[in-house]
């Protein structure tokens, strides 16, 4: 059962995490029903069947979605185990109902006309950023990636490969069903879009940089960082590979403004040092965010 | 007085920096004059609300039937806008920063009349490839002008201004500052094309700039955990000319003397190499990372890249 994690009810927790699915489903929606739907994007998903079906025969999205997803989620539980909690069906529930609430609003219109490309772009940002909160709340997206997992289940595939495969199948069935090649290039671009900012949403954007340095003069650079920079950092000790001599490695974090005032310090000291810095995704620790605050939050 | 870095009169540094400046901002208001002005796009910033006012002031004034010209709007901004920041923030924008701000509105004023503001390069009916070549245009010529140690002023003063007060930082506040000023196009002109457009600009901007500053870079940071390491090593030293470090360390699983290579390699080589370690030690714990920056033997030199 450690797949299932379940908040106490109304405690500050579980509040949050209701509250990012709220946020997030809405946003997931406002994507569908202004950039996708209406351009006949079909961006794979559950969403992407349901587009099809709305485009061929009229039936609103999100019903026709939530549809897929009753069954989807008994037969994965039966499958599978008891893997989707209760997050995971308010969550398909509340796209759904917002879905077809706006498309009732917006008129089945685009926000903007006569641009797919456009459209594709922002929505598949939006999505994605929805997609992303969703996430951090811990409930699954449910849909098609339980077809994946049942899949992944019985053939031993990988999981990450079978999503997209599943994906790709969806995407074709829109390219069949429109008969227009320009369908299956837009929903792979809206595809690559979502996949990116949900990865920014869950890790964040950093600006900080990690670096390591091999330098003679580690004793002054550590001092810098040390007192200058206020940053902490760990000396790693190594050999030189051309001839054994013995090296200290720094291994460091710092933001864009502390790295340039770094290296004109380095500069300055031992113009020969060598340095590799290397963009951080996500820092938690000291002088950081902590590892406690990211998980609670 | 650490912020102002005043380089002597006419030494080559000061050539260069110079140089760096006329480039960025004619560059810079290329951009604008070819790809965003004649599109009614906002992507922030005083020449952002100049596109605006432009439009609003349209047959307004006898001389300037189009309305305000743009870079002079722009300037008209930027110099109180200056004058304020200095006088909150300290002398923090140096001769660089006017000498930018000036000759971009003067170059963007010219080139308009040059080249006029009707669709010039016949972009009309592909709006987001104007505005994406418009952002790779303005973050090219920003980069240039930053690489100059120049500040772009403007309203980036605006969010400093902010930031000493509230504390919120600084990158965020650029943020919400400019996207402040894309809503009031949407506000201005009522078409919901304009933000997505501009907000297409200002990405692509943001991106240009850090590759403009910092190089796009195909070089991998390696860290190797083999039992094969002297083979390993003797590949890099010799085959592929390269140096690197061993980095003692011990296994979790049970404790047993490890040795880490650590090094720097290039796309090319890092395929030679996997090739190489899958031939002497399959079971070789290999991750490659994304290299921004390497400065050192081998590769740029730290000295040659604060000197530039």
């Amino acid at each position: 059962m450690a797949f299932l994690q379940k908040d106490k009810v109304f405690t500050r927790k579980w509040f949050y995490s209701y509250a990012l699915i709220v946020a997030g489903t809405f946003l997931v929606s406002l994507g569908y029903v202004y950039f996708i739907t209406p351009y006949r994007i079909v961006p794979g998903g559950i969403y992407g069947i349901s587009i099809v079906l709305h485009h061929l025969y009229g039936w609103p999205v999100g019903l026709t979605a939530l549809a897929f997803n009753i069954p989807l989620t008994i037969i994965g539980t039966r499958v599978l185990g008891p893997r989707f909690g209760s997050k995971t069906v308010a969550g398909f529930v509340l796209t759904s109902l917002f879905v077809d609430l706006l498309s009732f609003y917006s008129g089945f219109k685009p926000l903007v006309d006569s641009d797919p490309l456009l459209s594709s772009l922002f929505g598949g940002a939006l999505i994605g950023a929805g997609v992303g909160l969703i996430f951090k709340s811990k409930a699954t997206s449910g849909g098609s990636d339980v077809i994946a997992m049942i899949i992944a289940r019985y053939t031993k595939l990988p999981l990450g490969q079978l999503m997209m495969g599943v994906d790709s199948v969806i995407v074709l069935i829109g390219f069949l069903a429109f008969g227009d090649w320009r369908i299956p290039l837009y929903s792979w671009l809206t595809i690559f879009v979502m996949g990116k900012v949900i990865d920014a949403v869950l890790s964040g954007i950093s600006y900080e940089k990690t670096i390591l340095i091999v330098s003679d003069k580690h004793e002054e650079i550590r001092d810098k960082i040390i007192r200058d920079l206020n940053r902490g950092g760990t000396f790693l000790h190594g050999e030189g590979m051309y001839n054994g001599s013995p090296k200290k490695v720094i291994f460091t974090v710092v933001n864009r403004r502390e790295l340039a005032m770094l290296e004109e310090f380095i500069n300055q000291i031992d113009p020969k040092a060598f340095l590799t810095v290397m963009d951080a995704n996500e820092i938690l620790g000291q002088g950081f965010k902590s590892l406690k605050d990211k998980l609670e939050d | 007085m650490t912020f102002i870095r005043n380089e002597r009169l006419f030494s080559k540094k000061w050539f260069i920096a110079y140089t760096l400046i006329v480039i960025g901002s004619f560059i810079l208001a290329a951009g604008f004059v070819f790809f965003i002005n004649p599109y009614n796009i906002v992507p922030g910033g005083v020449y952002g609300i100049g596109i605006v006012v432009h439009q609003l002031t349209k047959g307004l004034f006898p001389f300037w039937p189009t309305g305000i010209p743009i870079g002079l709007f722009g300037l008209a901004l930027n110099v109180p806008l200056t004058i304020i920041g200095i006088k909150v923030l300290g002398p923090r924008f140096g001769i660089k920063t006017v000498v930018g701000f000036i000759l971009t509105s003067v170059f963007m004023d010219l080139l308009t009349m040059i080249v006029g503001e009707n669709d010039p390069l016949g972009l009309a009916k592909d709006v987001f490839m104007a505005s994406v070549f418009g952002g790779v245009t303005i973050g090219f010529g920003l980069g240039l002008i930053f690489k100059s140690k120049a500040t772009s002023g403007g309203s980036d003063i605006v969010a400093m201004i902010i930031a000493k007060y509230t504390r919120l930082p600084l990158g965020q506040l650029m943020i919400y500052v400019d996207s402040v000023i894309v809503l009031l196009g949407l506000v201005v002109f009522r078409d919901w094309h304009i933000p997505l457009y501009s907000w297409i600009v200002i990405f692509v901007t943001g991106k240009v700039i850090d590759i403009t500053m910092q190089g796009v870079s195909y070089d991998k940071t390696l860290f190797i955990v083999s039992s094969q390491f002297e083979l390993i090593r003797d590949k890099i030293i010799n085959d592929l000319n390269r140096g690197g470090t061993f980095i003692p360390g011990k296994g979790m699983f049970n404790n047993a003397d490890k040795t880490i290579i650590f090094t720097v390699l290039n796309r090319r080589e890092l395929a030679i190499l996997e090739e190489y370690i899958h031939q002497v030690d399959p079971k070789a714990f290999v991750t490659v990372m994304e290299a921004n920056e390497i400065l050192g033997e081998g590769f740029k030199s730290l000295h040659d890249k604060i000197s530039e």
